[in-house]
């Protein structure tokens, strides 16, 4: 490793050319999942636009109707509501809580996996134990515990996935904290006296961006099913909201007379979480790709 | 060499003490800080004198400290109190569905096993002919369907169109089927991948090579050269694995109304029954730490290089 | 007395997004029964993919082309299942890695009987006794207690003589070593290049370096190559001595040594072509004090044992 390898960050203006050279060298996967994630992401946030009834309206004369190209497409619940309308609703609830929970994660992942790393001894001895721990530690059941205490708003589960999903983000910051610590441009500033906060953030964290990436895109596709999981357990969103989690849920009852019920929302989740797999499979295929390039 | 052992003993011990302390913690703290717990355990509807007769039971009058460390004696005796719903003590209450979990989730295991392993090796020992890219895409598609999606489709199929079998536990041996199968299909597609990436690693490392150049045929170099490494590889997965597996326990409990631990937990939480909920995570601990406990000794056993110093 | 190899032609190409690139460009090389020749080249000289087709070992992705023949066996045009059954056999390997060229997870003592069962009709027993003798003929000291032992409990040197035991098991009639000592310490590297040395056998030894020291060493003969192409070849002393080639006299004027006439180290200014390169005439021309437009416009052939237009005559000094 020469002086070159060096991850430099420039900070440049944002660039429409270099956007689109950028976007046209990615690897195929990581095109399509990301102009597919993006598209989702603007159904979640401009849904209104692409309701076809209000997804609350319940009309009781309307139940259970099977799908239609001229009526509901997806067909109706058990209260009357547009299958399809309530699909697209959950698509907010989903993405946003999956979100939030990613970046409150990745923060303390980060943060945790840089500390225990950087420092030698009992505190890398204690924090990797901690983060070990909450590895083997099954999600869903702190997640289930979590939200019975801080509730079932949209935050109070964007909170408790970010408290879920934090020890798989730290664990990969920590390992590769541990071997970027032992480079020589590291080490170098370390001698001639930068201050640990500054070289992580000079160093270290850049340096971290394209396996943060990566990990933030599986993270994410788990915080989707976890998401959805609690819903389906009844223990996530209040009861009634459009939820792709409540909607199977609900479902359930209706398994024998109005199976359509379940083929919206599945199909959603399914498309959004294979989505985001493929990002991070494309993330990760465009970093080995340059890894590559340099090492030739 | 006794010497060691001993120590990496105690130092498991003092491991898990340290875990179900952490646990005890987290567990007290979460309910004592999110509201008035004498109000959570009277439950909706109760009267205020109610309400006061059962804080002072519980000790919630007292301040936190005294609390805190009344609840660790507690739990050092192994007392969680008693299940709100049926007043039984709540630890036995919960041991009683530990079985249930546990024969279900190794019922899982051993399918899992039995359709990953073969799949996982096919897919890798030749990974760029095209049917197998195809196989290879449907698995990263499957990895991603959550196991309440496959559970959800296995009953449509198979209990409500074609009769075939049961979706409610306790109906016959086969009950068994459908919530293994939920729980093994969401746990293959991990190891298959897993496999599939190991076993197609090891065709580019170097004793691969040193193989082929002493003549191997292909059968002898994916037998006798890519498993035992790919295999070994994936072992280190399992224990990984099995807290994934336990998330995976508690949807297909939930959703077959399996009696479990699982099903024990999502139901106690619905019901507000706090003593129960901290057993389950209690055991939850407990099993989670020997399973790691056995699989390290496994892959340490296992591993040639783990297991013995330069000679 | 029989050859130990015949290679004739060969070609060794990988596609690229240009067509196919040629990394080993049309070798003929004959090794004679018990003779020792070094292929010395810098890295990206085609030397070790050489040593690879001439196995059938070669990256899948590469398109082979010529022959080589060993036992009459083209290993070239052979199917695998042919060709296989002369591998470990007849021409064995030995690699520049002996950690991870051997299989971590097994015993020495398998994966040396798992190559004598493969090939003879031994029985486990014998298979054994047999290990053994071949272990105690490398130099290892007590083998019987190293049979049990795995890759990682050995030291480098002692590794890299099972992968020589490896490759003498079935008594070949060629090994080829690629870079057998680079990986190891400095007073092992004697060690073993002694065993490879006189310690071979009746095997023919076919020795992969970039060091003219070691060559000269070991081999009676040295084979330059230089792009893909062998660019001069002869016995030791005479290539020492009377080297005509431009880049085997760089070469031997980039050997360090204690000189007081010569101050300082000549290295060989450039860097050798990419293989994705078009280079009309000799490759080396960019680099080469002789060069003029003759050298720039065709290819020299091999005659009389060097490819060059404008050959040296005489000694270095």
């Amino acid at each position: 490793m020469s002086a070159e390898a060096k991850p430099t960050e420039v900070v440049m203006p944002f660039s429409r050319k270099k956007f689109a050279k950028k976007y046209n060298r990615s690897p195929l996967t990581l095109r399509i999942s990301s102009t597919f994630l993006g598209l989702l992401f603007i159904v979640a946030i401009f849904q209104p636009l692409f309701y076809r009834v209000d997804p609350f309206l319940a009309d009781l004369g309307l139940r259970l109707q099977s799908p239609s190209l001229g009526g509901a497409w997806l067909g109706t619940d058990g209260l009357g509501q547009d299958v399809f309308s309530r699909v697209i609703a959950g698509f907010r609830w989903s993405l946003g809580i999956a979100s939030v929970g990613t970046i409150l994660g990745g923060f303390i992942g980060i943060t945790l996996g840089i500390s225990a790393a950087w420092n030698r001894n009992r505190v890398r001895i204690v924090l990797s134990r901690i983060i070990d721990i909450g590895i083997s530690f099954p999600y869903l059941i702190i997640a289930v515990t979590i939200v019975s205490v801080v509730g079932r708003g949209f935050w109070a589960l964007g909170l408790t996935l970010g408290l879920v999903c934090w020890p798989t983000i730290a664990r990969v910051v920590y390992a590769e904290t541990l071997t970027l610590r032992e480079r020589e441009y590291v080490t170098a500033a370390r001698l001639f006296g930068v201050t640990a906060f500054r070289s992580i953030f000079t160093h270290i964290l850049p340096a971290l961006r394209p396996t943060l990436q990566v990990i933030a895109a599986f993270v994410f596709a788990d915080l989707l099913i976890a998401e959805s999981g609690l819903s389906f357990l009844g223990l996530g969103a209040p009861l009634g909201t459009p939820t792709w989690g409540n909607m199977l849920n609900e479902s359930r009852t209706y398994l024998a007379t109005a199976p359509w019920m379940m083929l919206g929302p599945a199909v959603a989740i399914v498309l959004t979480i294979f989505t985001a797999n493929l990002l991070g499979e494309g993330l990760n295929a465009r970093e080995q790709a340059r890894s590559t390039r340099v090492s030739q | 060499m006794l010497n060691r052992r001993g120590k990496a003993l105690w130092s498991r011990i003092i491991q898990l003490l340290i875990l179900l302390w952490s646990v005890s913690t987290v567990l007290f703290l979460l309910l004592r800080l999110s509201g008035d717990p004498a109000l959570i355990l009277a439950g909706e509807g109760a009267t205020p004198e109610i309400i006061e007769a059962i804080r002072i039971a519980n000790g919630f009058d007292k301040p936190l400290i005294t609390q805190y460390f009344v609840f660790i004696r507690d739990v050092i005796n192994l007392d969680f109190g008693n299940s709100l719903v049926n007043s039984q003590p709540a630890l036995s209450f919960v041991l009683q569905y530990l079985p249930s979990t546990l024969k279900l989730t190794f019922l899982a295991i051993v399918f899992n096993t039995i359709v990953a392993i073969p799949a996982g090796i096919w897919l890798g020992a030749k990974p760029n002919q095209r049917k197998r890219r195809v196989l290879s895409t449907i698995v990263s598609v499957a990895q991603g369907t959550p196991s309440y999606v496959i559970g959800l489709v296995l009953i449509q199929i198979f209990a409500v169109w074609l009769g075939w079998l049961p979706s409610i536990a306790n109906t016959g041996p086969g009950a068994w089927i459908l919530p293994t199968a939920t729980l093994a299909f969401a746990l293959a597609p991990n190891l298959i991948r897993v496999l599939a990436a190991n076993v197609e690693d090891t065709t580019r490392q170097d004793y691969y090579r040193t193989a082929k150049a002493n003549g191997a045929n292909p059968t002898e170099l994916l037998i006798k050269h890519s498993l035992p490494n790919a295999l070994l590889s994936a072992t280190s997965l399992l224990g990984a694995q099995f807290a994934f597996l336990l998330s995976g326990a508690l949807i297909t409990e939930f959703i077959f109304a399996w009696p479990g631990l699982g099903l024990i937990l999502v139901q106690s939480i619905t019901n507000l029954d706090f003593p129960t909920v901290q057993a389950t995570v209690f055991v939850v601990a407990c099993l989670v730490f020997f399973v790691n406990l056995v699989m390290d000794q496994v892959f340490r056993l296992a591993d040639p290089r783990l297991r013995k110093s330069q000679l | 007395m029989i050859n130990a190899v015949e290679v004739k032609n060969l070609k060794v190409s990988f596609p690229t997004p240009a067509g196919y690139s040629a990394v080993v460009r049309g070798i003929n090389l004959t090794i004679k029964a018990g003779e020792r020749v070094a292929i010395v080249g810098e890295s990206g000289s085609g030397k070790t993919m050489l040593g690879l087709s001439m196995l059938g070992i070669q990256p899948t992705s590469a398109k082979v082309e010529g022959e080589v023949l060993i036992n009459g066996v083209d290993m070239v045009s052979a199917p695998d299942s042919v060709a296989r059954k002369l591998r470990g056999k007849d021409i064995s390997m030995v690699f520049q890695e002996p950690l991870t060229s051997l299989n971590p997870v097994r015993t020495v003592s398998s994966q040396l009987s798992e190559s004598v069962t493969r090939h003879t009709n031994l029985n486990k027993k014998d298979a054994a006794a047999k290990v053994l003798e071949v272990l105690t003929a490398v130099g290892i000291p007590s083998p019987a207690e190293r049979l049990k032992a795995y890759p990682h409990q050995l030291s480098g040197g002692l590794r890299q003589r099972v992968m020589i035991a490896l490759a003498l098991i079935n008594n070949p009639q060629l090994v080829v070593a690629d870079e057998p000592t680079t990986a190891l310490d400095a007073t092992i590297q004697a060690q073993i290049l002694d065993l490879l040395r006189s310690g071979m056998g009746d095997a023919s030894l076919m020795l992969i370096t970039h060091d003219l020291a070691v060559a000269a060493d070991v081999c009676n003969r040295i084979v330059v190559m230089y792009a893909g192409n062998i660019v001069e070849q002869g016995p030791v002393a005479e290539i020492l001595s009377t080297p005509k080639h431009p880049y085997t006299r760089g070469l031997l004027a980039a050997i360090p040594r204690f000189d007081p006439a010569r101050p300082a180290l000549n290295p060989i200014p450039g860097s050798p072509p990419q293989i994705t390169e078009i280079v009309s005439g000799c490759r080396f021309a960019s680099r080469c004090n002789y060069a003029d437009h003759v050298c720039q416009a065709a290819e020299p052939a091999f005659e009389n044992n060097v490819a060059c237009f404008h050959p040296v005559i005489g000694a270095t000094r």
